[in-house]
């Protein structure tokens, strides 16, 4: 048996405020990336605090900030300056984010990722129609498939050293 | 207690789509989806529960015999697939058969299944999901969300957290009721 008059009903109680919920999904969707750090410098911050034994509001104090604003910091929905990121870690004597300080350390990175992505190669191209060599267009960069006795990996080297391979 | 639309068709006769509740507007005018969004994204909030369950999860080998910290990160990932899965809802179709309210709610108990009306329905963003959205449904493809949270017992009762949710359910319930929002064939309780 249908509800009668439903709508009538309906509208004694519905809210007149209007939910925010899909512009709040659509935002942190498109933002994860950034929200994904924010929300684990915040757990850090947190674990300092209880380690230290500090409330919220001692640490504002600290920073000479609002305790306002450290509650918003731990929400994990800040988008904060390395400048504030700074601060917090010196307040706090703890390192809050890892930022790679060598070239070593960003070229390592950098093949990593490459070995994610010749691994990737791997799994999607045939071996029959796989290319030994890359070449982008525009780019001083070639990715080159080597074989070592470790195993296949992709490096990273540039045209020029080629070249002077006589490749 | 106000109803508060989420997505959902009010003009529409019957109405159709997600509302929620919010159940003391004079107190936290925010409507129970909207604290369960706040409280799944906030890193505060999911470190106090689950440490005050550290000594469960980290012993309790259905969990994989977890940190505080993984159960944290594991909440994350299920939180932003459940935005996914309720965005895509909202955009492609509440009426959809496969993609609909009716596919994602599932009735909460067994003994709800054959109670057409006003079931109180669950929903979860994926077969192994912790996470919980608790809803009624009032008519086919209207539904209200009366709470939700981490369910990491086999029974909501084991959980003072829960309890408190299977609590609120009655109570939307029971409002429903007295504003004769309340069709005796319709009425489900509901699970995500």
């Amino acid at each position: 048996m249908p509800i009668e008059n439903f709508n009538k009903k309906l509208d004694k109680v519905l809210s007149k405020k209007k939910s925010d919920f899909l512009e709040s999904a659509s935002f942190q969707l498109d933002n994860r990336a950034w929200l994904d750090m924010s929300f684990e410098i915040a757990l850090n911050i947190l674990d300092v605090l209880e380690a230290k034994g500090w409330t919220q509001k001692q640490l504002a104090e600290k920073l000479g900030v609002s305790p306002q604003q450290v509650s918003k910091i731990v929400k994990g929905k800040e988008n904060l300056r390395l400048s504030t990121i700074s601060k917090l870690e010196a307040v706090l004597e703890t390192e809050l984010i890892y930022v790679a300080n060598s070239e070593k350390e960003v070229e390592r990175s950098i093949s990593q990722s490459l070995d994610v992505f010749g691994l990737f190669l791997d799994s999607v191209i045939p071996k029959s129609s796989k290319a030994p060599k890359l070449k982008s267009s525009g780019s001083s960069f070639q990715m080159k498939e080597n074989t070592s006795s470790k195993g296949k990996v992709v490096k990273l080297s540039t045209v020029d050293d080629n070249f002077a391979k006589g490749a | 207690m106000k109803i508060v639309p989420i997505f959902a068709d009010t003009k529409r006769k019957p109405p159709e789509g997600l509302f929620s509740v919010c159940i003391d507007p004079e107190k936290d005018q925010r409507d129970e989806f909207k604290i369960l969004d706040d409280n799944l994204s906030d890193p505060e909030f999911l470190r106090n529960f689950f440490n005050k369950r550290e000594a469960f999860i980290g012993a309790h080998p259905f969990h994989g015999s977890i940190t505080v910290r993984e159960a944290i990160r594991r909440t994350r990932n299920e939180y932003f697939s459940l935005l996914r899965i309720f965005k895509d809802l909202a955009e492609e179709g509440i009426t959809d058969e496969e993609l609909g309210l009716v596919e994602i709610f599932k009735p909460l108990k067994k003994s709800e299944i054959f109670k057409p009306q006003l079931q109180k329905e669950k929903a979860k963003s994926s077969y192994k999901s912790w996470i919980r959205v608790y809803a009624l449904r009032v008519a086919q493809n209207f539904y209200i969300v009366t709470g939700g949270g981490i369910k990491l017992y086999k029974t909501m009762q084991e959980d003072e957290y829960l309890k408190t949710q299977l609590a609120k359910i009655e109570l939307v319930k029971q409002f429903l009721i007295e504003n004769e929002m309340y069709d005796p064939e319709g009425f489900q309780e509901l699970e995500f």
